[in-house]
């Protein structure tokens, strides 16, 4: 395998081996990697000056904020050609139950699972719904982004009572949605207020 | 444009938190333990919170929670990506100090963020991508180097062949013996004022160099270990790097070390 990696992957194979570009490690390399002995050559030279250099006084002056903004603007566009990035009036419609689920979530504050998502939405509306209910339901709101949810695969402080399952928290877009909800929904608004 | 109608294909899209790749050995790359934890407790938090925390974070968890979202606002992914693209123009910048010309290390600074960021933002993992996860600091160290290098290469390439400054009538004899001075052995218990010193040295002897090769020869040999010439042709040394003559090269640390002398007062 090692004789079919770029010189891109050897680099980064390199860098995670190596703390310092010492000749030793340079001849260790290039008999590891002999066609890209110059390349090697000049990277270990290349490093060794500039870390010299980094150590030293500023003498280059780039404009960072510049760069950060450009390299902003860039990622954004690039997020958005991907087709991953929500319209700034992002609101989807959400019915009376799922803006229901939607709080119980919020208020479970990463620790949601269905069974304990339908125990809020029980609290809060004053009947506990059928978990294929609150299935479907986290499944909406995922679809539209509004909650997320992460597999657990292992026993840990994230969840005392179970050690696997599907645990849920709100996106931004979910935050969103979920302050609209409040203005409408007397027993959201209520049940939230209590966590607050 | 997505209509959100397909719940069941996009709540089954996984997105697993082991990465795919392997090193040359067949070792799978594996994130450090700290990585993993920061990772898993945010993934506990609402996207409010990983906003709030993004400067805390480390910046292979600010990869991960990038490339996690499947779809976000403007808000989330804004900020988390001008954190990452802050942390590597400071890097890039740091990497770029041995050029002396603003707009090439301008250049580089974002080559560099551009390719980062396309790995970053791939939607489907390569090993390049995945090292972010591992160890991103040296994911960019190593491409802001090895942008200079290319760069360097082709300015060398350009001017190969240019008169080095009086390298060529000089009475070498006087400079055949080369001293490995104080400053630069390699002490594993350097204490802090030493590395400030060097760094000042060397800020002094670029000043004071005719030709940078002067100060880079220095760097090499005695800051690295690179012979001047080696009988060795499997080993790398400073005549066939530099293309020049072994005198030459000698020329060159001497006259890089009386700077070096002259900054810190020593005859």
């Amino acid at each position: 395998m090692s004789q079919n990696l770029s010189f891109d992957d050897v680099l980064d194979d390199l860098m995670l081996e190596e703390e310092t570009p010492s000749h030793e490690a340079l001849v260790r390399w290039q008999k590891r990697y002999p066609q890209y002995r110059k390349q090697l050559a000049d990277y270990f030279a290349a490093w060794a000056i500039q870390e010299a250099y980094a150590a030293g006084q500023q003498r280059t002056h780039i404009d960072e904020e510049k760069l950060v903004q450009r390299g902003v603007d860039h990622a954004m566009e690039t997020l958005r050609k991907q087709g991953r990035l929500l319209p700034a009036d992002y609101n989807p419609s959400v019915n009376p139950f799922d803006q229901q689920v939607l709080a119980a979530v919020y208020a479970l504050h990463g620790q949601g699972y269905p069974v304990n998502i339908g125990e809020k939405v029980g609290e809060m509306s004053g009947s506990r719904p059928m978990l294929g209910t609150v299935l479907m339901s986290l499944n909406r709101l995922e679809s539209k982004y509004l909650v997320s949810g992460r597999e657990i695969t292992a026993d840990g402080p994230e969840s005392p009572e179970r050690k696997t399952g599907r645990f849920f928290t709100v996106t931004l877009a979910g935050e969103r949605v979920l302050e609209h909800v409040k203005e409408t929904s007397p027993a959201v608004a209520r049940f939230l207020a209590d966590f607050a | 444009m997505d209509t959100f109608s397909d719940p069941a294909k996009s709540v089954s899209a996984a997105r697993t938190r082991r990465l795919a790749s392997s090193k040359a050995s067949g070792k799978p790359l594996e994130r450090w333990g700290d990585i993993e934890a920061e990772i898993k407790r945010m993934l506990g938090l609402h996207e409010s919170e990983w906003i709030a925390e993004a400067e805390d974070l480390q910046s292979e968890t600010l990869v991960f929670l990038i490339r996690y979202i499947r779809k976000g606002g403007q808000e989330v992914y804004g900020r988390l990506v001008r954190e990452l693209s802050r942390r590597i123009a400071h890097l890039v910048n740091g990497f770029t100090q041995n050029l002396d010309n603003e707009a090439a290390a301008e250049d580089i600074a974002m080559k560099v963020e551009d390719h980062i960021m396309g790995l970053v933002l791939t939607e489907e993992a390569t090993r390049q991508s995945d090292y972010l996860e591992v160890a991103f600091t040296k994911a960019v160290k190593r491409r802001a180097i090895d942008a200079v290098r290319r760069y360097k290469t082709s300015w060398m390439g350009a001017h190969r062949g240019e008169v080095v400054p009086n390298g060529g009538d000089m009475d070498l004899d006087e400079f055949e013996e080369v001293e490995r001075p104080i400053e630069f052995a390699r002490d594993p218990g350097v204490s802090p004022e030493t590395i400030v010193l060097r760094a000042d040295l060397i800020q002094k002897a670029y000043d004071a160099s005719e030709d940078p090769r002067y100060l880079e020869a220095v760097i090499l040999h005695l800051g690295h270990g690179w012979p001047i010439e080696s009988a060795d042709p499997d080993k790398e040394d400073l005549v066939r790097h530099f293309n020049a003559t072994a005198r030459q090269i000698k020329y060159w640390i001497t006259k890089a070390m009386q700077a070096m002398r002259e900054a810190v007062g020593v005859q």
